[in-house]
């Protein structure tokens, strides 16, 4: 269940349907305007590495496991998700899990430049392969 | 092994704490006697009585007869995110419970029919919250029903009806990011609760509410205002908190409490100079007052978030001694004279651990600590930061003289990290630092219950679980100890032996508390079901199929065929 929302997000995309939308379908609050788009390249090695600093401070060992490793959040390593569902996902949170997980909305602690930093992390992952 | 208090002694003791004892605390309220113990078909409060044995004197279901234990009914909350990690609470045949999102709900204790359910509307900072949206318990007394909210009130609401009889808000947590999550402990007029703050940049404190009407009695600050405990301005962020329920001693006036982790958890070195008092103690607080009578910092400077703020601290009475059996995270146990906080003993409940050489067990002083703090460098450490124990309680039977309580073998890679305080525009998460579940050197990681002499350490009896338990233990009269795994199967023990004589599963895993209780007559043994819980985030790391066991809340009650 909690594969879900990613596994729609991964079908939308392949179809060609707005990741946007998808958001909207999953009643989350998408984000507005100018917040929505990146403030820097998402392959950013500054954005990057200060994201997973932030990443890793943010107590991942409870919940998405160190650098992305498997926990009872999503595993992230080697995903690939659209970088506008990361950022709505991390501004707003995923409040009413049916998976027994929840995951915090950042939107009012973090601001939007690094959130976009966590993204940019978390795309980096994408490409890692454990053994 | 230790003379114990003869059965005369002990009959006196009872005697006196039940009766005498509360009549001798100026300004008693109605409703004392029920919070001691008085009535074995109850479980009033949390730990069910002030002495936190979590035992149940009840005899019913025992031995002989458990294995012809039978579903009596089921009742689900419908909110299982997290689990369903409360205790419930049991009082003249009504069972009242808190699940997530602080849904509490009042049940016909023989039925499982709804009475009533209070359903809070939250502020949706919730939402934005690290602890939630869990709950551990509930406090009845006076025909109300207290519980503090995941977004900083306090509620009492009638018991006859389920309707908010006051509420107040006590924490700002829209800018704190702080919360209530544990159970509160009424003591006489008095309603006692701490809040969560180890894990954030603020100051955690202790709250006494008047039950009458929700106004202020008292708090404690649990960061000492003092330059040499907390150097720079590090106390502004210094964390602590008392995130679960403590005990009481009634002849002494006496509540314990025990508190959290300094933020941030991990110091890179100079993140909070000094001890960073009062986190990582126990406390003895004046129950008429807050005012601090003794306290026992068991984690100076606490380095690995093996914080005080768990569970039960045992009020127990042998050879004479007042004594305070506490459980610390690290998995240590501390033995006090309650009287005063000197050290009577210290003792590992687990067998795996690097943190220290040891913990001298005169005077508590850490031996040869070993600290992560370089930056960015991977460091081994024992036990995990989920604890040797987490915040689950063991349970201490007053028959067998022994303590049956849960312990985890499990290390973890600490990675410190230097991290700036957040604020503005609420609290961020301040850990300063990252870790990783790891298996002990030359094994598996494991967990188990063990049956243990509280003072002394001394194993009667242990069992192995593959995965830690989380899950606390209750004991009862009839030579019963029952606990759930995470695997969603509850046991009955022989309490003498160890011998499994009952289990049931459940469907989902298992993090609140067992309890028992009787109704016209009859016995029942009520096990809240469904695995949830911040620490099982740790395990998949160590054993990924984890990640799939089923979520789940129901609150499963058992009684004979």
């Amino acid at each position: 269940m909690r594969i879900t929302v990613v596994l729609i997000i991964v079908i939308g995309v392949a179809f060609g349907v707005p990741a946007v939308a998808i958001v909207r379908a999953q009643g989350m609050r998408p984000p507005s305007g100018d917040a929505s788009k990146p403030p820097f390249p998402l392959d950013d090695a500054e954005a990057i590495a200060q994201g997973g600093h932030r990443f890793s401070a943010s107590c991942t060992g409870y919940c998405h496991g160190r650098e992305g490793r498997v926990s009872r959040a999503p595993a992230l390593r080697g995903k690939k998700y659209d970088p506008n569902f990361l950022y709505a996902r991390i501004s707003n949170g995923s409040p009413s899990g049916a998976s027994g997980v929840v995951m915090p909305a950042f939107a009012s602690t973090l601001p939007p430049e690094e959130i976009w930093k966590l993204v940019a992390y978390i795309m980096s992952l994408s490409e890692v392969k454990d053994p | 092994m230790r003379k114990w208090l003869s059965g005369r002694a002990t009959l006196l003791f009872v005697l006196v704490s039940l009766f005498v004892a509360p009549s001798l605390a100026s300004g008693q309220a109605p409703g004392l006697s029920r919070l001691q113990n008085d009535d074995p078909n109850n479980w009033p409060m949390y730990h069910r009585s002030y002495d936190s044995f979590r035992y149940s004197p009840l005899s019913q279901i025992n031995k002989d007869n458990v294995k012809n234990l039978t579903v009596a009914w089921v009742h689900q909350p419908g909110a299982i995110v997290q689990g369903l990690e409360s205790t419930p609470i049991v009082v003249d045949g009504v069972m009242y419970y808190i699940a997530s999102y602080n849904r509490v709900f009042a049940l016909d204790g023989a039925t499982g029919k709804e009475l009533w359910h209070f359903y809070p509307k939250l502020d949706p900072v919730v939402n934005t919250l690290f602890f939630q949206p869990y709950n551990r318990g509930v406090a009845v007394s006076q025909g109300k029903v207290f519980f503090g909210s995941l977004d900083g009130r306090v509620f009492a609401l009638d018991a006859k009806t389920g309707k908010v009889a006051w509420e107040k808000q006590i924490l700002d947590t829209k800018k704190c990011s702080c919360n209530f999550t544990g159970a509160p402990l009424v003591v006489r007029d008095k309603v006692i609760l701490g809040q969560t703050a180890g894990e954030l940049p603020i100051q955690g404190k202790i709250y006494a509410l008047k039950i009458a009407d929700g106004s202020p009695a008292w708090e404690f600050n649990t960061i000492k205002n003092d330059p040499k405990s907390w150097g720079g301005d590090s106390g502004k962020f210094g964390g602590g908190g008392g995130w679960m329920t403590g005990s009481y001693d009634p002849a002494l006036n006496l509540v314990y409490w025990g508190t959290g982790n300094p933020a941030p958890d991990y110091d890179w070195g100079g993140a909070r100079p000094g001890d960073n008092l009062y986190t990582s103690s126990v406390l003895a607080l004046d129950a008429d007052t807050g005012q601090l009578k003794w306290h026992f910092q068991e984690m100076p400077h606490d380095d690995w978030d093996y914080d005080a703020g768990l569970g039960e601290s045992l009020v127990l009475d042998r050879d004479g001694k007042k004594l305070l059996v506490h459980q610390n995270k690290s998995g240590f146990v501390f033995v006090y004279d309650r009287t005063n906080g000197k050290i009577q003993n210290v003792w590992p409940m687990i067998h795996t651990y690097n943190f220290v050489k040891t913990i001298d067990p005169k005077t508590g002083e850490l031996i040869e600590r070993n600290p992560p703090r370089e930056v960015g460098k991977p460091k081994f450490i024992c036990p995990w930061i989920a604890g040797g124990r987490s915040w689950n309680s063991g349970s201490y039977n007053p028959k067998t003289k022994l303590w049956y309580n849960t312990a985890m073998e499990a290390c973890e890679e600490v990675t410190v990290e230097k991290q700036t305080p957040q604020t503005e525009p609420a609290a961020g998460l301040f850990f300063g630092g990252d870790q990783v579940a790891k298996h002990p050197p030359g094994g598996e990681a494991y967990g188990h219950l063990d049956a243990r002499d509280p003072v002394t350490g001394e194993r009667k009896w242990s069992i192995n679980f593959k995965y830690p338990p989380i899950g606390s233990v209750l004991s009862t009269g009839g030579g019963l100890v029952v606990h759930g795994d995470i695997e969603g199967v509850v046991h009955a023990y022989d309490a003498e032996t160890g011998e499994q004589l009952w289990h049931f599963r459940t469907g989902s895993g298992h993090r609140g508390g067992p309890i028992s209780y009787a109704v016209n007559g009859k016995q029942y043994i009520a096990v809240p079901s469904g695995l949830g819980s911040l620490v099982l985030g740790l395990y998949p790391a160590l054993w990924p199929e984890v990640e799939d066991f089923p979520a789940g809340a129901a609150m499963f009650v058992f009684t004979l065929k």
